[in-house]
């Protein structure tokens, strides 16, 4: 679904991604995790095209998304469901009119089809009674997950979740693990999670990566990742009180 | 809450609304008012024919009489000169001597196009289009007069023109009588203005000295055929000329020099004093030797001689218009 | 693409590099400037759609209406000066009445524009920049550009269709407020009576003199909205960026608003 290909990337006069590659299956969540300022966000905006990259190419489906330009940019764009780190609502729109943004701006669709929409989609991150409330209203949570809800409201192939979990308390933390489940088993969704919270990670992702120093250390399933050699992964997997022998699977539904 | 929203949907929309229908409005307004066009009433076009037209623009007054009747509607270069063509909201009939000529409206500038319908009893002229007046040229008469003013206080050889007659004097009296030329024409034609007025008080000054040389020669000087009166009375009439011309104010030099009391009263007292001479030699013999014995006709002539040289400094100091200054300035 | 990618560039060498640098970057920005201005105005043909026309009233609103207080006390004061100022020059000359063309013109020609320009190139363009720059560093834009909404259609061309037709409104209304205020200094200080004040400023004053001012207040509009919209895309750096970006979006304006005003009344009327 989506390939990087030799993928390179200088920001500020450093090197954040070097020559960087991987594969995304379709229907899988991909757990990109790493400690902060790594370049996670960074790897993620490149599939989308915020950022292009230096060298090399990033493929969705088909596309080099890399050197689309105009509309055929604007059609692989439409594919994605992008939940910013710090939600990205519009302050003039309420949460409501948020979320409809993109049916209204993009879809021929009635006003009421919009409304029930929206609404189920609301109800879906458990914000159904907060559509009145104003983005500066609301709580850093509450705004990831009404992000979220206009990340998803257009039924998109491939949804990028940066860091979705961050800055949440642990029970919100987990509800909104549970709707990635939910949208992968459902809808068949592509995700593509960013975190650092491998709590998370392990119990969502179906291959997870770990980007350290400009290049990917390991990529693995949760169960290979954890036991894992190399040496960055197993600092990262202490620092969190997660071992070979821990729970952790447990978690899983 | 939706009907909330809805009304102060509403409210935003008729705010900005109204205030951009009421600036519609003003602007319909302001744009009839400014473009004094009278948009309801018949008008009457005429076509005026100008060698020159002074930076006349479209949209510019015309007025007849002081009141202003229309305005300019625009301006067309042609083979034979620029044409005109305004719009009159209130007719005027031109008689045979019509004067339609371009005007400074004010010393801020601005122009107008002034007609003068010409006299009544004259008949009426009705053409395809009217030859206006050339404008009157403020700066380029300045600077003639300056040239004529150098020629008389610089150049060696112009001393001659101190010696000019009477006849002189009287030829621009009547040139000015007849009203051909305004002040400016006047001195940009012939020699200069100072040469006018130097002329009639170098005539006063011969009377004088003539009458100084004492009784004896009264006799000879009333025998004299009537030259002495003849001479005084060109003088006076020049004069007056020149004080009339100023004070009617009908040049633009005029008018400033009107609008500056001090010139005008300077020459309307030089003619008072010389006219005052005149009429008391016209009243005969006794009269004259009353006045000789108290000398006080010869305290009158030279006073009035040096009023008029006053004058000619006043003139030259006194200007009110900077570039009419700076270019007297200029030329000493 | 309207979000800029991060750019790095070594610092510059000595004085001539950095003199360089500043021309080529400067162009570039004008360059970029430009483009944005032009897809605004590819835009307006979405100016009707239900969601423009909205956002324009409300643009329009913001800009203008809520500019009108200070606008108001603004005009007043520059017709009154300009009466006092002219009106004492005259006084000299016996010329007092003539004040009433001296405002009238240099409100309608230059003044009106010129002032409206600067109030909402300090209320509206500082705004417009900071409320750009804060979505910009929230990564709001490039949410709308991902979800394909072009954000200079989106953001853009509702204030430069508010503003273009704003300004010249404004421009206007200072226009008279001054001839209303250069009126009152006429009656009160100058002894000049209202009825003579105002024969005399609609005597010389030309339909000429008031489109030209309407013109530039159509000028002054798109460019407090372009420079300001470019500013604000332009930021970097967060929070501190944002204030950068306003300064700059409120310098650039007024230095631009004297310049093309000049070279309006210059084409005009030399
Ligand atoms: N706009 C930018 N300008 C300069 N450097 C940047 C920019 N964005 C990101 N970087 C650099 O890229 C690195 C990775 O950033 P990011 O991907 O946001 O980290 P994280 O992995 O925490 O999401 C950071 O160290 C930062 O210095
Ligand atoms: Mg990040």
């Amino acid at each position: 679904m989506i390939r990087f290909e030799n993928v390179s990337k200088t920001l500020g006069g450093r090197k954040i991604l070097d020559e960087v590659s991987f594969v995304i299956e379709p229907g899988e969540t991909f757990v990109i995790c790493g400690p902060s300022g790594v370049g996670k966000s960074v790897t993620l905006k490149h599939m989308v095209r915020l950022l292009t990259p230096d060298d090399g190419d990033v493929f969705v489906g088909d596309n080099c998304i890399s050197d689309a330009e105009g509309r055929e940019l604007e059609r692989t764009r439409e594919w994605f469901g992008y939940l910013f780190q710090g939600g990205a609502l519009l302050a003039w729109l309420n949460v409501f009119e948020n979320v409809a943004l993109p049916l209204r701006e993009k879809t021929p669709l009635a006003d009421a089809e919009i409304r029930k929409r929206v609404q189920t989609t609301l109800d879906l991150v458990e914000m159904g009674g907060d559509g009145e409330k104003m983005p500066s209203e609301i709580s850093g949570g509450m705004r990831k997950r009404a992000g979220l809800a206009r990340a998803i409201i257009h039924d998109p192939k491939i949804v990028l979740y940066d860091e979705p979990t961050s800055g949440l308390d642990p029970v919100t933390s987990r509800t909104i693990d549970a709707l990635i489940e939910r949208l992968q088993k459902e809808k068949n969704v592509t995700s593509v999670v960013v975190t650092h919270d491998l709590h998370s990670a392990l119990s969502i992702g179906n291959r997870i990566a770990m980007l350290n120093n400009a290049h990917i250390v390991e990529l693995a399933t949760p169960k290979e990742f954890v036991s894992s050699d190399n040496a960055d992964v197993q600092n990262f997997l202490a620092s969190q009180f997660i071992t070979r022998e821990g729970s952790w699977e447990r978690k899983r539904s | 809450m939706r009907a909330k929203c809805i009304n102060r949907e509403l409210t935003t929309e008729v705010i900005v609304g109204a205030f951009m229908m009421t600036v519609l409005l003003g602007l319909g307004y302001f744009t009839i008012i400014l473009s004094r066009q009278a948009w309801f009433i018949e008008q009457q076009p005429l076509d005026v024919r100008f060698a020159h037209v002074m930076g006349l623009r479209d949209g510019d007054n015309v007025v007849c009489r002081g009141m202003p009747i229309g305005t300019v509607d625009r301006l067309e270069l042609r083979q034979d000169g620029v044409h005109v063509l305004a719009n009159l909201e209130s007719p005027v009939t031109l008689h045979e001597d019509y004067v339609i000529t371009v005007v400074t409206t004010s010393i801020l500038g601005g122009r107008h196009l002034e007609i003068n319908e010409g006299t009544h009893s004259l008949p009426i002229v009705e053409r395809e289009f009217y030859d206006g007046t050339p404008p009157y040229d403020l700066i380029g008469d300045a600077a003639a007069v300056v040239n004529g003013l150098r020629k008389g206080l610089v150049e060696e050889g112009t001393i001659e023109n101190f010696r000019k007659t009477s006849e002189q004097l009287r030829d621009i009296t009547t040139r000015i009588n007849e009203g051909e030329g305004l002040l400016g024409r006047l001195v940009s034609k012939d020699d200069t203005l100072y040469n006018d007025i130097a002329a009639s008080a170098k005539a006063l000054r011969e009377i004088t000295g003539r009458l100084q040389e004492g009784k004896s020669t009264i006799g000879k000087l009333l025998s004299d055929d009537d030259k002495i009166y003849k001479d005084l009375t060109a003088t006076v009439a020049s004069l007056r000329a020149v004080a009339e011309r100023l004070e009617s104010g009908k040049s633009t030099l005029g008018k400033l020099m009107s609008d500056d009391a001090e010139i005008y009263k300077d020459l309307a007292e030089a003619t008072a004093s010389a006219k005052r001479i005149a009429e008391n030699l016209e009243k005969g013999e006794g009269l004259i030797g009353r006045m000789l014995t108290d000398d006080s006709l010869y305290d009158d002539v030279s006073s009035t001689v040096k009023e008029a040289r006053d004058t000619m400094e006043d003139m030259r100091e006194a200007s009110p218009v900077s570039t009419f200054s700076s270019i007297f300035f200029g030329a000493f | 693409m309207i979000t800029r990618e991060p750019e790095f560039f070594p610092p510059p060498k000595g004085m001539l590099g950095r003199i360089g640098r500043g021309v080529i970057f400067s162009c570039r920005e004008a360059g970029l400037a430009g483009i944005m201005l032009v897809q605004a105005i590819l835009a307006t043909r979405f100016m009707f759609t239900r969601r423009a026309r909205r956002e324009i009233i409300d643009q329009m609103f913001m800009a203008g209406i809520k500019s009108l207080k200070v606008i108001t006390v603004v005009a007043v004061f520059t017709g009154m000066i300009l009466a006092l100022q002219t009106g004492i020059e005259l006084r000299k000359f016996n010329q007092e009445v003539n004040i009433g063309t001296a405002v009238m013109v240099s409100m309608l020609r230059e003044m009106g524009p010129f002032m409206t320009g600067l109030i909402l190139a300090a209320c509206v363009g500082s705004a417009i920049a900071a409320q750009i720059g804060t979505m910009v560093v929230s990564e709001e834009v490039a949410a709308l550009e991902i979800m394909s909404i072009d954000p200079v259609r989106f953001l853009v061309m509702p204030r430069l269709v508010a503003m273009t037709i704003m300004t010249p409104a404004l421009a206007f209304y200072t226009c008279i407020l001054g001839v209303i205020g250069g009126g009152i200094v006429g009656a009160t200080q100058l002894g000049v009576s209202w009825q003579a004040y105002i024969d005399n400023a609609t005597r010389f004053a030309d339909v000429k003199d008031l489109y030209v001012g309407i013109l530039k207040g159509v000028l002054f509009g798109i460019i407090i909205t372009t420079v300001s919209c470019h500013e604000g895309f332009a930021t970097t750096q967060g929070a501190v960026g944002v204030g950068l970006s306003t300064r700059q979006a409120v310098v650039t304006s007024f230095l631009l608003l004297l310049i093309v005003g000049y070279m309006v009344t210059r084409l005009f009327y030399v």
